[in-house]
């Protein structure tokens, strides 16, 4: 791997920056402050998600 | 995965060059020193500790003495330490060769100790030499009252004579007043510039000023902020006669009629080493920066 | 996170690879919080202990004569209870919800962290018991016997074990900035920990090499440890509760190559003039000034980042504590570099300057950034909010005043009592003497800090029994209406 490699790898594409966020907490949305309306380990009939709702009541 | 390898030899390697550069290579350098010796072989400078003040250091360490008091005493370049009389050079890596753990501290609310065994803090040329009392007897010698030099409680005959200075360890304000080292049988009516010096108390950093100080440091130096030790100190009945390492105390401290305070086999080691405490034999690779005052003989002094 | 699924093969896929957050929540819940817990206990013990130990500095004769309490035992007792006990397993703590998080993976083997955590505790127990005992090893940072820490030793192999495999498992390709730091953390600790303990215990090294090695394990500790894990908690805090990314990651990768560079060096700092041979010291001076790369970058990151948002202070606890240990941060680095000038370490070397520079990093640094982690975590992991806003402000603010106090007076302090020290015309006690009204505000700024962890306990029981909150809006501090209003 010469030098040149090594810092290229280094180098992190500006991508990873945005890797925390996600779809239900994505860039431009504070978190902490306005929470998505939604119970923390029931899955409600609020999530718009589309269809499918992956899995069941998730016991804590 | 790539930028995996990258991280994790990036985080390995910059730790390995701290690691090689700060310890290992230094330890090349000075952790593998002998004693300095002299030409005949002769003086072998430092020697270890003796049975008792070998332990005393592993008390010094379990109570903490550390947190107050350093033992390293820096060049007058870097602070006041010499001018304080708290060594005549400076510390060198050599000095510690048999400590274990090396106790050269880093917070001073009581003085540095690095030479409390051996202090004599004489400014004066013509004061006579300090009493040579090489011994090795264990125990501080009976406190007579008015007369407290203590022998060094150290096995160790080749270190340099210890004396109990008579005055305390900072010159007076603006002037030097030179308080003479006094010989072991005279009274130490010494005037001190600072702090109390009551006829008849031991004379300082000797054996009995060392125990009455932990038994209750503000007996010793008024305004003291050091904890009293006196769970290093037992009370008994006194049966017969009274021990000879008895703690003599002032009235409103002393124990009642028929008691004695006497000191556990953990103080008196404490004590040993506290009183072994001495850096000031000469070094080669330290220039001193005052002249050493003639050693106890046989000793080679540069 | 996938996409929203449009066809059955896709659902499958779908249902494997989308891992709910609040799946990953809650499969870090119990070691978490058992680590939590754990931190939090000892952050009580560790804060009476240094009540004691503060108190007894200007009250000699306070609780005097019993050998468990005498105060040469206490203060590294504290010490020890909140380095390895309340800081440590706070650090590994929101290290463990952290990864999980960024490894968008749900925890797998909880019993190896739940025995970690188990072992951790017991190793600081004996640990303590030993110091108070009498049984110090008299090595600052380091003072439980090696028996304790061998204790330690296993529960940081279990914890690490876990590390590597979650570390394997995980589903992004990327690996984020906080990444970079607890990888080395979690690399750095066990080397540092463990090669020092040879170097000391094992196979020891001569005279004052031991202090060396003291001294730079001492401050490794502070800086590639603690600090990584603080540094790499707020790299994930900041930008996370405003919703704005990092403002430069380029920034981020030279503040974290240039800081395991010169931190590392930085260990003989503390034993200016001492005997060593000079060029240690100069190195880590030259270190220590060099450190001031990686804090400013750091700085200058999350000062981009959170520039015209700084209003959200007001409302989110986690972005006021974060904020004020990456400030925190950047003042301690300062400190560091003063003190270690030859020309001023004349002057506060043996002094209680060190005690605060101590603290600038290891609570008004670290455990406020850690205090942040927590009020942001925790109510993911029981799924409730945390119930009291007052509480949280009176937190907040014993804290901040009870560290400030604490800093300016000891550092002050330090240079009056080194000022007099250095000044052979004065008896040595005078130093002393001159540094107790200091020690006094000190101690009064202890009470503070009393008062602020008491608190904060009491409302993480709160959490822990089930009594928080159960609005699905956050506790925020200074609540606007509209915000209430808001439906996401």
């Amino acid at each position: 791997m010469s030098l040149v490699d090594l810092f290229a790898k280094l180098k992190l594409s500006e991508k990873d920056s945005e890797v925390i966020f996600d779809r239900d907490e994505p860039v431009g949305r504070a978190t902490d402050l306005v929470m998505p309306r939604r119970r923390w380990f029931r899955k409600t009939k609020d999530r718009s998600i589309g269809p499918m709702s992956p899995m069941g009541p998730i016991r804590p | 995965m790539k930028g995996l390898t990258a991280l994790f030899l990036g985080i390995l390697g910059t730790f390995a060059f701290s690691w090689v550069g700060l310890t290992m290579i230094p330890n090349a350098q000075i952790g593998n020193l002998e004693p300095q010796m002299d030409e005949d072989g002769n003086d072998p400078y430092p020697a270890p500790k003796s049975g008792m003040a070998d332990r005393g250091r592993q008390v010094y360490v379990g109570n903490g003495c550390i947190y107050c008091h350093s033992q390293q005493v820096r060049p007058s370049y870097g602070g006041s330490d010499i001018d304080r009389k708290w060594g005549e050079r400076r510390s060198a890596p050599r000095d510690y060769l048999f400590e274990r753990p090396a106790l050269l501290g880093k917070m001073r609310m009581g003085p540095d100790l690095s030479n409390i065994g051996k202090r004599a803090p004489v400014d004066d040329e013509n004061a006579p030499p300090p009493a040579s009392t090489d011994s090795t007897a264990a125990a501080p010698a009976p406190p007579a009252p008015g007369a407290g030099t203590a022998p060094p409680a150290t096995a160790n005959p080749e270190t340099p004579a210890t004396a109990s200075g008579a005055a305390p360890p900072s010159p007076a304000a603006g002037s030097a007043s030179p308080a003479p080292v006094v010989a072991a049988q005279t009274a130490p009516a010494v005037a001190t510039p600072s702090g109390p010096a009551i006829s008849g108390e031991p004379l300082q950093y000797s054996a009995e000023w060392h125990h009455r100080h932990l038994y209750d440091p503000r007996s010793m130096t008024l305004d003291s902020t050091m904890p009293a030790y006196r769970f290093l100190y037992e009370k008994r009945k006194i049966g017969g006669q009274a021990s000879t390492d008895a703690l003599k105390l002032d009235d409103h401290k002393a124990p009642p009629e028929g008691y004695e305070i006497v000191p556990t086999y953990d103080a008196k080691c404490l004590v040993a080493y506290l009183m072994s405490l001495d850096q000031s034999h000469a070094l080669n690779e330290v220039k001193s920066n005052t002249p050493v005052s003639p050693q106890a003989p046989g000793t080679a002094v540069k | 996170m996938a996409d929203i699924p449009t066809s059955s093969s896709e659902v499958t896929r779908g249902e494997v690879e989308q891992v709910e957050r609040a799946l990953i929540d809650a499969s870090t819940r119990v070691p978490v919080l058992m680590f939590y817990t754990s931190a939090i206990v000892w952050l009580l013990i560790g804060t009476l202990l240094a009540g004691l130990t503060s108190f007894k500095m200007h009250m000699p004769d306070l609780l005097s004569g019993v050998s468990f309490l005498t105060w040469g035992r206490l203060r590294p007792a504290h010490m020890n209870a909140m380095v390895y006990g309340w800081a440590s397993m706070a650090g590994i703590g929101t290290a463990i919800w952290l990864m999980a998080r960024l490894s968008l993976t749900t925890l797998r083997h909880p019993l190896l962290l739940v025995a970690g955590a188990g072992f951790w505790n017991l190793g600081v127990l004996v640990g303590l018991v030993a110091i108070l005992a009498g049984q110090s090893t008299g090595h600052q940072w380091l003072e439980f016997p090696p028996y304790a820490a061998a204790i330690l030793f296993v529960a940081y192999s279990l914890v690490v074990s876990w590390a590597i495999l979650m570390f394997r498992f995980r589903r992004s390709g990327h690996i984020y900035i906080t990444q970079w730091y607890l990888l080395g953390a979690f690399l750095w600790f066990p080397w540092l920990y463990g090669a020092t303990q040879i170097m000391l215990f094992v196979v020891p090294v001569q005279g004052v090499m031991q202090a060396a090695v003291n001294w730079w394990f001492a401050n490794n500790l502070m800086f590639l440890w603690f600090g990584a894990i603080g540094l790499g908690t707020a790299y994930y805090m900041i930008p996370k509760v405003i919703g704005r990314p990092v403002y430069s990651y380029h920034l981020a990768a030279i503040g974290f190559w240039t800081y395991a560079l010169f931190a590392s060096w930085t260990g003989m700092q503390r034993l200016v003039d001492g005997p060593f041979p000079a060029w240690m010291i100069t190195a880590s001076i030259a270190a220590t000034i060099l450190t001031i790369i990686p804090v400013a970058t750091v700085g200058l990151n999350h000062h981009m980042t959170m520039r015209g948002h700084f209003q959200l202070m007001r409302y989110s606890p986690t972005l006021r504590f974060t904020v004020f240990g990456a400030f925190a941060y950047t003042v301690f680095s300062l400190v560091g570099v003063i003190i270690s000038l030859r020309s001023m370490a004349r002057y506060l070397q043996f002094t209680q300057a060190s005690v605060g520079y101590s603290h600038l990093g290891l609570y008004a640094f670290f455990t406020m950034i850690m205090f942040g982690a927590m009020y942001y975590i925790v109510p993911r992991l029981v799924g409730r909010e945390w119930r009291y806003a007052s509480l949280i402000k009176l937190h907040f603010w014993s804290s901040a005043y009870g560290v400030g106090l604490m800093v300016s007076m000891l550092l002050i302090g330090g240079l009056v009592q080194g000022r007099d020290m250095n000044n052979s015309a004065l008896s040595f006690t005078e130093s002393t003497q001159s540094i107790l009204p200091y020690l006094r505000s000190r101690s009064l700024s202890g009470m503070l800090l009393t008062v602020s962890h008491f608190i904060f306990a009491f409302h993480f029981g709160m959490m822990l029994f089930g009594l928080g909150r159960t609005a699905t809006v956050p506790t925020f501090l200074n609540p606007h209406v509209e915000d209430v209003k808001t439906t996401v």
